[in-house]
């Protein structure tokens, strides 16, 4: 049964790929402002189906909060106690505390303050694009919002200056994928032959991995709707630059290497796994888009960012077991890649605030990343990869120690990289807290046809 | 080891007997030598799939702990009596040797198991785990020293 | 958040078996667990899993165990000390032992099979029972962890040794220790 494209809301199986974005989050003063508003934007929110004439203008999508249902009059009966609690209120378990915690989130960055979020995509890369997208959502009395800008940086980089969100799962859908993206590696298989990833994974109302239908919440959400789950991460770009600087004796190649063999990637994307020496020129951006390159080779290129795994290297000498990347989306690195199949994430996260200036002063911007996920189960799929993965480090034998890009830090945490700055192997540490979490919320992108009944 | 107990009597009882239990280093396993684990489960039935009624209630107690079956019989026989006293047939009114065979009695030997790190010593376990730690300490604080600071830094962490 | 958390997680299934499984399992168990090379054959996959502190398989067919009265049908009694999510527990046993669930549960009353994981993990979660003490000397401690802590133990002694023959022999011999065993730290 392939997903129905009309009801789901676009984004959710197949990004965008636009340059600058917005998520408004929306507070409402009562169920009928709140209901008007969105009854109004429910005819033009996006949905899945592929573009024939070209891209438009902008696309909107929306997502509710529990709070945000419960107004709208939906009860709690049938909705995981994930996505009841909120993120805020599972802070704890997630492992957000001390500057992560949630009393220290930007006012209305929450899902407890934010009924709906509502994202706008523009095509166009002027703010005059993404201005009248956010505009034309005519906010009315009633509705109280708090706006965040989001915008692609050059080469789909994130600021610490790499390459980000490159693998993406394949979802097994006759219409929906798969595409340039990973499955499920396959035992004793080639790497080439991945499994794409049941959509049920991602979609309510589809078989998962399990080969059932995940728990959904009553009709009309229990179908084409998918879990959200937003997270502002501010980077800290200066304090990352001057502590791989620092530890690599002041060499900005060694610096690179270090960089690059904690994240599991070159700048450029190459995978450590795949080259721990030196990043592949065949995969800058430029090269990848040379217009004299044919077609047949641009894909095998790409597959090259994508294709390959950890089995074989499961003591981390070829890309370290702290790799961000190797924590974060493990494929066969438990020796099996079905045993990481059902923690899988769509990925689409933007970042926002300017470019970092080079060098390593911090020019007291704020910049970072909006994360963002979608899935079938927060609990099983977001809150296991930051509970279990990122957050602690024993799954891959790396006792309590954090993920240094994306976990909640400690003074205990250490990496082991090696061959970086002449040295055969270093353990580094305590590593610094490069990035904190400054909101973030789980919402619920229900299906055209469910947004529409909520709001008639 | 493990033993399967019929419960004798109110099932709550037990259950309020075993929730006031201390957790903690004032778990009454913590008091059994050796131990490396212990639990207390109450079944109140294991279920009939041919549709009979259920079995039990029962209780399971399982401990591991180092040393012989008789030494953690007798020790689960001296740490846990105000459990076990409610479970049918238990002799309150018995010496320890009374106990002991009534214990043997009601285990369940192991079919098959699963151990790791099958003969290590909950000490040697404890010694394992403070040796890594300190070991990772040590090597955040080794890297980048000269190696007469190196060996001066490893000798005083752990001695020559 | 990894720091002083507690690890060591307990887990307690009771299976009913048909009777004549019984017998089976009272001839592979042994043979399982004591006669080389089937039990390095059974254990290896198992072991080779490393969150599972112990497990213990045991058959209840009488309670008293010896001379009792007889249950309606024999039980196995399956209880175990693990590290991490409890899912993931049950999925990688569909997945890697897979098996060797069918040698041990095809016998069992409605076993589905260790694949696909839905009904089975439905099917063992229904047989599991909530513990109502659990004890253990080290909470914070993982099977990784104590394993990689027993290995570092010997190489302490090597380095010891080391740091008795002088500076540059100390440093060469931290980096043949970094050099193998960095990743156990």
């Amino acid at each position: 049964m392939s997903v129905d494209q009309e009801a789901l809301q676009g984004g959710v199986l197949c990004g965008y790929a636009f340059p600058r974005a917005a998520h408004v989050f929306a507070r409402f003063a009562d169920p009928a402002a709140g209901r008007r508003w969105l009854a109004g934007l429910a005819p033009q929110v996006t949905s899945a189906v592929p573009w024939t004439a070209g891209k438009p203008a902008s696309t909107l999508n929306v997502a509710l909060s529990m709070p945000g249902l419960r107004l709208l009059g939906v009860a709690d009966d049938g909705f995981p106690e994930d996505f009841r609690d909120g993120m805020a209120a599972r802070g704890e378990r997630l492992g957000d505390a001390g500057p992560d915690h949630h009393a220290g989130w930007e006012r209305g960055l929450c899902d407890r303050w934010a009924h709906a979020v509502v994202t706008v995509h523009a095509r166009d890369d002027g703010d005059a694009a993404l201005d009248a997208a956010v505009a034309a959502l005519a906010v009315p009395a009633g509705v109280e919002t708090v706006v965040e800008e989001l915008r692609v940086l050059p080469e789909g980089r994130e600021h610490f200056g790499f390459r980000d969100g490159l693998a993406q799962p394949a979802i097994a859908d006759e219409r929906a994928g798969p595409w340039q993206g990973l499955g499920t590696p396959q035992p004793g298989r080639k790497l080439e032959s991945w499994e794409p990833v049941a959509p049920g994974e991602f979609v309510l109302g589809h078989p998962s991995e399990d080969g059932e239908l995940p728990p959904a919440p009553p009709a009309p959400l229990d179908r084409e709707s998918s879990y959200l789950v937003l997270r502002k991460l501010e980077q800290h770009v200066a304090t990352w630059r001057s502590w791989m600087l620092e530890r690599a004796g002041g060499d900005p190649a060694a610096a690179e290497a270090l960089a690059a063999r904690l994240m599991g990637r070159w700048p450029n994307g190459t995978p450590v796994a795949r080259c721990p020496q030196a990043p592949d020129p065949a995969l800058d951006d430029r090269a990848l888009w040379a217009p004299d390159l044919d077609e047949a080779t641009r894909r095998r290129r790409f597959a090259l960012l994508n294709d390959f795994g950890y089995a074989g290297d499961e003591d981390g000498r070829r890309c370290p077991l702290t790799a961000h990347i190797r924590r974060s989306g493990p494929r066969d690195a438990f020796g099996d890649g079905r045993r990481s199949r059902r923690h899988r994430l769509v990925r689409r996260g933007m970042p926002y605030g300017p470019a970092a200036p080079a060098g390593r002063d911090d020019d007291g911007q704020r910049r970072g990343l909006w994360f963002a996920c979608f899935q079938s189960s927060i609990v099983r799929q977001f809150e296991l990869v930051q509970r279990d993965w990122l957050n602690d480090g024993d799954a891959f034998g790396l006792g309590a120690d954090p993920d240094l890009v994306a976990g909640s830090g400690s003074p205990e945490a250490k990496a082991v990289v090696r061959d970086v700055g002449g040295r055969a192997v270093r353990v580094l540490g305590p590593l610094p807290r490069v990035v904190t979490l400054r909101g973030g919320g789980y919402f619920l992108a229900p299906s055209r046809p469910a947004l529409a009944a909520l709001t008639g | 080891m493990t033993w399967l107990l019929p419960v004798a009597g109110d099932v709550a009882a037990l259950r309020a007997r075993i929730a006031a239990l201390p957790a903690g280093d004032a778990s009454p396993f913590a008091a059994i030598p050796g131990a490396h684990v212990g639990r207390l489960v109450v079944l109140d039935g294991l279920a009939d799939p041919r549709g009979g009624p259920p079995s039990g209630p029962l209780l399971l107690v399982a401990v591991d702990a180092d040393g012989t079956a008789a030494g953690a019989t007798a020790a689960v026989a001296g740490r846990l009596g105000e459990v076990l006293a409610h479970c049918e047939g238990y002799p309150a009114a018995g010496d320890g040797a009374d106990v002991d065979r009534w214990l043997r009695r009601h285990r369940v030997r192991d079919g098959f198991s699963l151990r790791p790190y099958p003969d290590a010593t909950v000490e040697e376990v404890r010694r394992a785990l403070d040796v890594r730690a300190r070991l990772a300490a040590f090597a955040v604080q080794a890297d980048g020293l000269t190696p007469a600071q190196l060996r001066a830094a490893f000798v005083e962490a752990f001695g020559r | 958040m990894g720091a002083g958390r507690e690890r060591v997680q307990p887990l307690t299934i009771a299976v009913p078996i048909h009777r004549w499984w019984l017998w089976w399992l009272r001839v592979s168990f042994p043979l399982a667990e004591r006669v080389w090379p089937v039990n390095r054959i059974t254990k290896r996959r198992l072991l080779g899993l490393r969150f599972i502190h112990f497990a213990h398989w045991g058959l209840a067919t009488r309670v008293p165990h010896r001379g009792g009265r007889r249950l309606p049908v024999p039980y196995v009694l399956f209880h175990t000390n693990y590290n991490g999510d409890l899912v993931s527990y049950v999925d990688a046993f569909s997945i890697v032992v897979a098996d060797q669930l069918r040698l041990q549960l095809q016998g069992s009353y409605g076993f589905p099979g260790p694949e696909p994981l839905g009904p089975f993990r439905r099917y063992f979660f229904e047989k599991a029972f909530r513990e109502d003490h659990f004890w253990c000397a080290y909470p914070e401690a993982s099977v990784k962890t104590v394993v990689a802590g027993m290995a570092l133990e010997d190489e302490l002694g090597r380095l010891r040794a080391a740091a008795r023959d002088g500076d540059a022999a100390f440093a060469a011999g931290w980096e043949r220790f970094l050099e193998r065993h960095a990743e156990r730290l």
